[in-house]
């Protein structure tokens, strides 16, 4: 007996222990498609609050946070679990946007010392606790927390504002919505308060239709466009995160649970993980609105192609350095076009063009003409399948392109590969107007004088074999305008940067050159020389597979002027602006199944190894969002 | 709607370097007129990238033909006020320099058409809308305000612009018929002419304290 309490009773402690404890990866919601998972999250014990409420993959959620609670608070303070996982996810489909983290609990008083907003507001079913607060949830659930927050997007919102035919309702025989609507926000609001769920927005919307049929309805109060937008909004969040919290802490259905893949990336062993569903984000992308709209069924057969695109990364820190390996993913056939583009040899015309000490470079080596005749072979069968009347005449169209268009003189002329070097900043003459005041009258007049201004300065080198087209395009161009002009071995183009610096072009048997270098036009239009990059710095880029680059944080970053940057650039600049050091990114050669990709970050900063590693998730937050 | 804003937020991003140089002159029976100036030259590279951009901070940034046709509106508006004549705008897009002249009747004249102007245009705020009696003249006596420039929908200058913005000028200049007597603001310079008031301040403090470019000054009419 006593040798069954002194055995068994341990042993069934801890599988009941490991079977009952939840881990914070496991309340990642499966509609999330990027997720930064930091594995060694001992290294964020003297991180403050602020600090950490201060990154932009915190921004959605910190306006709660960041109101006093916070000051002077570490993570330690704030009751967090360090042997569980940090999770920092970010997911949007057609009608919702999802952000959070979810994370473990080791003190819950000190935890809602922090998270002093939120109040209680129900036990859930299988025990979670439920807290709200403006704008956020949150979820305890065993050992572990989840922060969430869910809005529908944007896109979503108007159409489902602009579906209720808005301008019609300006009648006086159409009143009768407002008062609907009226009546359906006292409903909602009693929903919350008795925390009862009503009916879906779908419901809502159904309802709305419903009621321009209805006399009674007809009032005189009117709702703004705005105020039913809001009103859809509330509804529409209201049922979105009731569905979330139903499929993630009660059904336990997490992107863990159903997603191999990202299992398979939880198991790595270093610092820090990160996932992003290509699949998923393609289909989100903004910038294919046009495509998705025009051509809705050549988009969803594309979608196939996207089908198994993932990108996996690992985050590794060291004493002054945190790699980062990617691992872009996708199917056998994205793999045939990728390995056809990306696999050539280093074109040797861009490396003379590339200073030693220029601050930062890259180098992208694709053959267009190889990734064109696969991706033909590939996607010509694929859309082939589809009978619509308007893919059937886009395909004739494509194909009749193809046998009558001169492939060897497009792609001669464009061959795909580029180059680029940042060779610092310029100072370059601007003129500038001011006022001369008689102190008699204080009458002004005019006066010109020239100022000094910062340029980037940049070269670009394109691949070409046909840079005699651009020479003759120049040519024609130079009888029309006095701008452009031609010189010794290349052509002036006066006030092209921003209608006050010039424009160099080189039209070199190999390689088109563009540049505002002043420099590099005077003494190195043949290329470098002596002063090209070193045999190890070509020795680094020839091993590297399609694409290398290479960034002097230090040299670049702090010189080049914000205004010629968008603003998610800009943010990436900013955050990364005040440490020193190097970014060297690299990939391998492209394989069928998947691409593999390096990001070496070295820094010589005096904040410490944890800032560090979170300049870097905050980075390809950004830039992955 | 919201083309004003975006051409202010223009200008927020580029106040770093503008110079505004107001000018009024006084004639004795009330009427005068009015030179106003903003002067971006020194800033063209700025503009010129700014303008390249589709979008500026999420804002969508405006084109040139956008900005002429902001302006055109409300120099229209300016024209058909009544007691205001001869309104001229040059507008310099190669150095990025604007000059509005203008005549006014009297002073009531000058205050309700730039107020008419200026809310039709939409780039003042709701919340603080520009302060209709920024100027009075009795004829021997000018008390005179610049309008808060916190009062446009460009908001607060960011705090990594400030040391930029230190460098943007504003200038102002009172010209009277008569010989000043006396200026109320110690800043504020004489003409050797003695007919001429002149305030300068950086755009940093205007923006900051729009009193300090404040001033009363009294003339000395002819006895007769």
């Amino acid at each position: 007996m006593i040798i069954f309490k002194k055995g068994i009773l341990p042993l069934f402690l801890l599988v009941f222990s490991a079977s009952y404890s939840q881990e914070s990866e496991n309340l990642i919601p499966t509609g999330a498609s990027t997720v930064f998972s930091i594995n060694n999250i001992n290294l964020l014990h003297k991180i403050s609050i602020d600090d950490l409420v201060a990154y932009d993959f915190m921004d959605e959620l910190h306006q709660e946070l960041f109101d006093g609670s916070t000051a002077g608070k570490t993570m330690k303070d704030a009751g967090i679990d360090f042997d569980q996982r940090l999770n920092i996810f970010y997911g949007k489909d057609r009608i919702y946007e999802v952000t959070g983290f979810s994370f473990g609990v080791s003190d819950k008083v000190a935890l809602f010392e922090v998270f002093d907003d939120f109040e209680f507001s129900e036990h859930l079913s299988n025990g979670s606790e439920r807290y709200n607060s403006l704008f956020n949830t949150l979820i305890l659930k065993g050992t572990s927390a989840v922060l969430l927050r869910l809005q529908p997007t944007d896109e979503y919102l108007v159409q489902m504002t602009d579906s209720l035919n808005y301008y019609e309702w300006d009648t006086e025989n159409l009143d009768g919505f407002n008062e609907y609507l009226d009546s359906q926000d006292e409903v909602f609001e009693e929903a919350v308060f008795e925390e009862v769920y009503i009916m879906s927005p779908s419901d809502s919307i159904a309802l709305l239709y419903d009621a321009t049929e209805r006399e009674e309805l007809i009032h005189s109060d009117k709702k703004s466009y705005w105020e039913i937008r809001d009103s859809i909004a509330y509804v529409l969040q209201f049922e979105g995160m009731n569905a979330l919290i139903e499929d993630l802490i009660i059904s336990e259905n997490s992107l863990a649970t159903i997603d191999e893949r990202f299992r398979v990336q939880l198991d790595k062993d270093s610092e820090g993980i990160f996932f992003i569903d290509n699949s998923r984000n393609f289909s989100n992308q903004g910038g294919l609105w046009y495509f998705q709209t025009m051509y809705p069924i050549m988009n969803d057969d594309l979608k196939e192609l996207y089908a198994e695109n993932h990108m996996t990364g690992s985050l590794h820190l060291d004493s002054n350095e945190v790699y980062f390996d990617l691992t872009a993913n996708y199917g056998d056939q994205l793999g045939a076009i990728y390995t056809e583009m990306n696999n050539n040899p280093l074109n040797k015309d861009f490396i003379k063009y590339i200073p030693d000490d220029a601050p930062a470079y890259f180098v992208y080596n694709v053959d267009l003409r190889k990734a064109y005749d696969k991706a033909y072979d590939i996607l010509l069968p694929m859309l082939k399948d589809n009978k619509d009347n308007k893919m059937v005449m886009n395909l004739l169209a494509i194909q009749l392109l193809d046998k009558l268009v001169d492939k060897k003189a497009l792609f001669g002329a464009y061959q795909g590969g580029i180059f680029g070097t940042f060779n610092g900043v310029q100072k370059v003459m601007t003129k500038q107007i001011e006022y001369q005041y008689d102190e008699d009258n204080f009458d002004y007049s005019e006066i010109e004088t020239e100022t000094e201004e910062d340029i980037p300065v940049f070269t670009l080198g394109f691949a070409s074999e046909r840079t005699d087209l651009c020479e003759m395009v120049l040519q024609d161009l130079s009888r029309l305008t006095s701008r452009i002009e031609k010189k010794e071995g290349y052509w002036l183009v006066k006030d092209a940067i921003l209608e006050s610096a010039p424009l160099y072009i080189v039209c070199n048997p190999k390689v088109l050159l563009i540049s505002n270098d002043e420099q590099f036009i005077t003494s190195h239009l043949t290329g470098y020389g002596k002063f090209k990059l070193s045999k190890k710095k070509i020795k680094k880029i020839k091993k590297a597979g399609v694409l290398y680059a290479k960034m002097d944080l230090g040299e670049s970053l702090n010189q080049f002027p914000q205004a010629f940057l968008d603003s998610k650039q800009k943010k990436v600049l900013n955050n990364l602006k005040n440490n020193s050091g190097s970014i060297e990114l690299s990939s391998k050669d492209s394989e069928l199944s998947h691409t593999l990709y390096g990001l070496r970050y070295s820094f010589e900063s005096t904040s410490s190894k944890a800032n560090q590693f979170l300049d870097m998730i905050n980075t390809l937050y950004i830039l992955s969002k | 709607m919201r083309l004003p804003f975006l051409c202010f937020l223009l200008l927020l991003s580029l106040n770093s370097c503008i110079e505004i140089l107001d000018d009024i002159s006084f004639n004795a029976d009330g009427s005068g007129k009015l030179n106003y100036t903003i002067n971006l030259s020194s800033s063209k590279l700025k503009i010129n990238s700014i303008l390249a951009l589709d979008s500026l901070d999420g804002q969508k940034v405006p084109d040139k033909e956008d900005i002429k046709d902001k302006i055109a509106a409300v120099i229209t508006t300016l024209m058909n006020q009544d007691g205001i004549s001869a309104v001229a705008l040059t507008e310099d897009y190669e150095n990025y320099v604007f000059k509005l002249s203008l005549s006014f009747r009297d002073i009531n004249a000058l205050m309700s058409g730039v107020e008419v102007a200026l809310n039709s245009s939409n780039i003042t705020s709701e919340e603080s809308a520009i302060d209709s009696t920024w100027i009075s003249w009795d004829g021997a006596s000018l008390n005179r305000r610049i309008p808060d420039l916190n009062s446009f929908k460009f908001g607060k200058v960011k705090e990594e612009d400030e040391a930029l913005v230190k460098s943007g000028k504003y200038t102002s200049i009172s010209r009277f018929e008569y010989p000043v007597d006396s200026i109320e603001n110690p800043f504020a310079v004489l003409s050797k002419n003695n007919k001429a008031v002149m305030l300068r301040g950086s755009l940093f403090d205007v923006l900051q304290d729009p009193s300090i470019m404040g001033n009363r000054i009294s003339v000395k009419p002819p006895d007769y």
